[in-house]
């Protein structure tokens, strides 16, 4: 950060960061070309010289936390008092910060059954777990009959359709209408988006009898009733007088609404906007209406130069823009793009060539964190691998995902196991597999043999009471089992049968785990990754049963059971990592393209892996809803069509490209294997550019 | 090398006051930033439900003074499911602290740069009048703390000098006064003379210089084993502590939420 700013500013961002001659400016460009730069510099006048007083304040808006990581930076090598009068917010956390704060004014206009009383906030998961309890029933009566999707995506997909209708600016109760006036294919699909209508007016009517607030309820009753009071429009004004909006492309048409409205009651603002982005279409992302906010400024500025890339990636990328068929020259190519002599026929064999080149790299000099691996989608399979290789090579990985499986981390597994040992009430006893797992992790010394032979000794083995008395064990197996060891498996036994069914599972997992886990001999003792994992456990439950607790037929076990059984059925799969753990770690990043895009950082050596799938510029398969038809761009009664589709996938692709061109100061390696990481000789767009490109060059040389 | 604590680390009433209960605490806390499942003493539902009617209340008397009217707020206090709130609540509108004035701020931040550190104070109201500060702070207490547990607070250190030192112009007086929603009438007022506040910045820039000193082994644990009651890495400290009594509840919920109440 020092670096940046203390290289000497063009006059563009001379200007962009000139708050006092330029107090409104709308700055446009495409990416590395400068603009959150300029914004730092800005950034960095205002605190130098206008947040002297009091009260005055300033507001960083940013679309996603990670993209506010160089303003947070910034502060934090500041370091300075008035430091503590920026705020630095996503414009979801905003609205929840002030739908929290000013609940009582919502309260007032009795839009919710119980309206004083306190909002129950769902997030993403818990918002699952109360669509499920609409949706089952439905599912039960035949709804939904021709649609083949996990729960979880079912749900996932209804609560989509309620936030895009939120976020776009219609009323729910029009998603099917809309839905259906686009839809070209079977009539039957008209049967499903009339079931996706009953299924989020249920929600949302549930909602509302329950003080349950979703992300769209949060959006609509911000837009609707906050923005409009007069009590909160005077405290928004005292809280912020100047405004600097990055990646303004990657928010939603509400947040360009609100933004458009503030900026004449501020001092100051620059709203930044990324130049063919809008990464997070499918989010609601809309590109459009951010640069519509272009007419609330003073000032207009468009950056054009790259400071990232090189002569020869620069050139492929003016290749790549629409409309350009100039033909570049083979060795221009050749030197932006790599394409290994030796094209492997298996994907592991790829990740071998891979892992090697990246050594070869390193070895010459180069920073593990200026390389990144990118595939449209992180198999497990495929982060192990390529992971376990490099670190044999002593090279540090990073892997960038934004969720980690709850369940299937080892740790949660015994603890979740243990738990539902010991509460038969739940009704939900798990299986021989998973309680001998648990016994070896809990009591070590106890490996998976003898845990096995100990569950099975006595009698066959019953899940409503698995853990057998020692007393009831054969002679035989005591002999091969060590008075230790089963001196801490019947501690283990008893502590498990004498919790009382009525308390609250963060208690009883706190008490599990410092009671006996980490007691000497057992799994957890002295262990880091084991304290914070529960910790991260321990959050996540009382994340879900915020919202529970307050209805009174909602008892600690009843609550436990639903956690449990959220989890086993895939409801609650994420463990969302805070964003210092994603950036902390240094080392080569493997990531998914449109994460690493999202970061908004650059790499010298970019790796492409899984050239051949249409991951790389295909929407999500989305039989219950559709970001493109619902956005505020899209004209009502259109059809939706095949080219719409191909189209679309062009328009992703050469997006996706450029985004990474762009960031890339040195080169990119295409990575191919004959068979792909399925299995399959896949054919997509992104392999075609590629020989397109390089056959032109070749016939430019052999011409030339 | 990598400093142990950033420059742009903040100090604040709630991470120096850890330190001076436990300093091996404030490095798991505050430098390795470690979670760890609560100690099993501070699992119960009193503790939960005491954080949630503290906050709620503190939320009241904030919205109180953004503006919101008063019977929309008794509506709301009525409804929260911990009783006392709506007691509490009553109690605060009838005091003289519920009038709303100019050049008031309530839940405001306000840092300072002190010997090289920045040092913040989230205020739950501050007033200025004329070359006066006057600094509130709502609690929740079960039992009234005595004013000289009040005096030995970091916080009662920390208030009043980020306060003053904030101004251009050094103000003329200090005022800080706690006021107990359980106990209305018995307020806590302190008022610091500039000797005072040149005390408390003495004894807090030695404070900082120490933990900037140390090496990460120099964090010990406290030998007090009744300060481990509450703490969080208890298991990972492997102490069995006594089990708490109310000082040190109150040590340590004004430290864990030193922040909100």
């Amino acid at each position: 950060m020092n670096d940046l700013l203390s290289v000497k500013p063009e006059v563009g961002q001379e200007q962009a960061a000139d708050f006092v001659e330029h107090p409104h400016v709308f700055l446009c460009g495409p990416a590395s070309s400068g603009k959150t730069t300029a914004a730092l510099l800005r950034l960095q006048h205002i605190l130098s010289s206008d947040l002297e007083s009091y009260t005055s304040r300033a507001l960083i808006l940013v679309p996603q936390r990670s993209l506010a990581e160089p303003y947070q930076s910034m502060l934090r090598q500041l370091s300075l008092p008035v430091s503590q009068q920026v705020s630095v917010q996503t414009m979801s956390s905003l609205v929840r910060r002030m739908i929290n704060l000013f609940w009582p004014l919502i309260a007032s206009h009795q839009v919710f059954r119980y309206p004083f009383e306190q909002p129950r906030f769902l997030t993403l998961e818990t918002a699952q777990y109360y669509m499920a309890q609409i949706v089952d029933p439905l599912l039960d009566r035949g709804h939904f009959a021709t649609i083949t999707l996990t729960r979880n995506r079912l749900f996932s997909q209804l609560l989509d359709n309620l936030n895009k209708s939120a976020i776009v600016g219609f009323p729910h109760t029009e998603l099917a209408a809309r839905l259906s006036s686009a839809w070209t294919g079977d009539q039957a699909q008209l049967a499903v988006y009339r079931d996706v209508q009953t299924a989020v007016s249920a929600f949302r009517s549930l909602c509302l009898e329950n003080n349950l607030l979703d992300f769209s309820l949060q959006v609509e009753l911000f837009r609707d009733i906050l923005w409009q009071n007069a009590t909160f429009q005077k405290y928004l004004q005292t809280q912020y007088q100047h405004l600097i909006y990055d990646n303004a492309e990657e928010d939603p048409p509400y947040v360009h609404d609100f933004v458009g409205s503030l900026i004449p009651n501020l001092r100051t603002s620059l709203v930044i906007m990324d130049e063919g982005a809008g990464l997070r279409s499918f989010l609601g992302a809309d590109p459009k209406s951010a640069a519509a906010l272009a007419t609330k400024a003073l000032k207009q500025l468009h950056f054009d130069e790259n400071y990232v890339s090189t002569p020869a990636v620069n050139a492929v990328i003016d290749r790549t823009q629409s409309g350009n068929t100039q033909r570049l020259p083979f060795p221009l190519v050749s030197e932006a793009l790599i394409v290994p002599p030796n094209k492997p026929r298996f994907f592991p064999d790829l990740l071998h060539a891979v892992s090697q080149d990246i050594a070869d790299l390193i070895h010459n000099g180069t920073p593990p964190d200026q390389i990144v691996v990118l595939s449209p989608f992180l198999s497990d399979p495929l982060v192990f691998e390529l992971s376990r290789r490099l670190s044999k090579a002593g090279i540090p990985t990073q892997t960038l995902r934004p969720s980690l499986a709850l369940k299937s981390n080892p740790i949660i597994q015994t603890i979740l196991t243990l738990a539902a040992i010991s509460h038969p009430d739940w009704q939900q006893p798990p299986d021989l597999n998973q309680t001998q797992l648990a016994l070896s992790s809990a009591i070590p010394r106890l490996d998976h043999l003898r845990a096995r032979l100990l569950l099975e000794s006595s009698a066959p083995f019953l899940p409503e009471a698995p853990l057998p008395p020692v007393d009831n064990l054969q002679q035989t197996l005591k002999d091969r089992i060590s008075s230790d060891m089963l001196g801490q498996y019947e501690k283990l036994r008893l502590w498990l049968d004498f919790v009382d069914q009525d308390e609250p599972l963060d208690y009883f997992i706190s008490r599990l785990f410092s009671e006996l886990l980490t007691q000497p001999g057992y799994g957890f003792a002295g262990s880091q990754e084991a304290g914070e994992t529960t910790a991260r456990l321990i959050q996540s439950y009382q994340k879900f049963k915020s919202p529970l607790s307050i209805d009174p037929n909602a008892n600690a076990s009843f609550i436990g059971g639903e956690f449990y059984r959220s989890l086993s059925q895939g409801l609650l799969s994420a463990l969302f990592l805070p964003d210092e753990e994603l950036t902390k770690e240094t080392g080569v990043l493997i990531a998914p393209v449109l994460t690493f895009l999202m970061q908004n950082r650059t790499a010298k050596y970019q790796f492409w892996l899984n050239l051949g799938s249409k991951g790389w510029y295909e929407r999500l398969e989305q039989p219950l809803t559709h970001p493109y038809v619902l956005s505020r761009q899209w004209h009502q009664g259109t059809k939706w069509t095949t080219e719409d589709e191909l189209a679309l996938s062009r328009h992703n692709l050469e997006r996706t490209l450029l985004g990474l061109m762009r960031r890339c100061s040195g080169q990119i390696i295409l990575c191919n294997s004959e068979y792909s990481e399925t299995g399959a000789e896949d054919k997509g767009l992104l392999l075609t550019w590629a020989q397109n490109l390089f056959r032109s060059a070749i016939r430019e040389e052999q011409n030339g | 090398m990598t400093e142990l604590i950033p420059s742009g680390f903040v100090f604040h009433q709630s991470n120096l006051q850890t330190f001076l209960i436990c300093r091996y605490r404030f490095f798991l806390r505050y430098v390795q930033k470690m979670p760890w499942p609560a100690a099993v003493a501070a699992t119960s539902s009193q503790f939960e439900q005491d954080q949630a009617a503290g906050s709620y209340f503190h939320s009241l008397i904030h919205q109180h003074f953004l503006g919101i009217d008063r019977d929309t707020l008794c509506s709301c206090a009525q409804h929260f499911p911990d009783i006392r709130v709506r007691a509490w609540f009553d109690n605060f509108m009838n005091t003289p602290y519920a009038k709303i004035r100019p050049n008031q701020y309530p839940e405001h931040n306000q840092q300072i740069r002190l010997d090289g550190n920045l040092l913040l104070a989230k205020f739950d109201l501050i007033i200025f009048e004329g070359d006066t500060i006057q600094i509130f702070d709502w609690k929740t207490s079960r039992k009234l703390p005595k004013r000289q547990f009040l005096q030995s607070r970091i916080q009662t250190m920390v208030y009043p000098l980020v306060a003053a030192r904030a101004q251009a112009k050094p103000p003329a007086a200090v005022n800080m006064l706690y006021w107990e929603a359980g106990f209305p009438g018995q307020t806590i007022q302190f008022n610091f003379t500039q000797d005072d506040l040149q005390t408390a910045q003495l004894t807090l820039a030695s404070h900082m210089r120490t933990i900037r000193s140390l090496e990460p082994e120099q964090f010990e644990q406290t030998t007090d084993l009744q300060r481990c009651a509450l703490c969080e890495y208890q298991s990972f400290c492997n102490r069995n502590s006594p089990s708490w009594n109310e000082d040190s509840y109150y040590e340590w919920k004004s430290e864990v939420f030193g922040l909100i109440d």
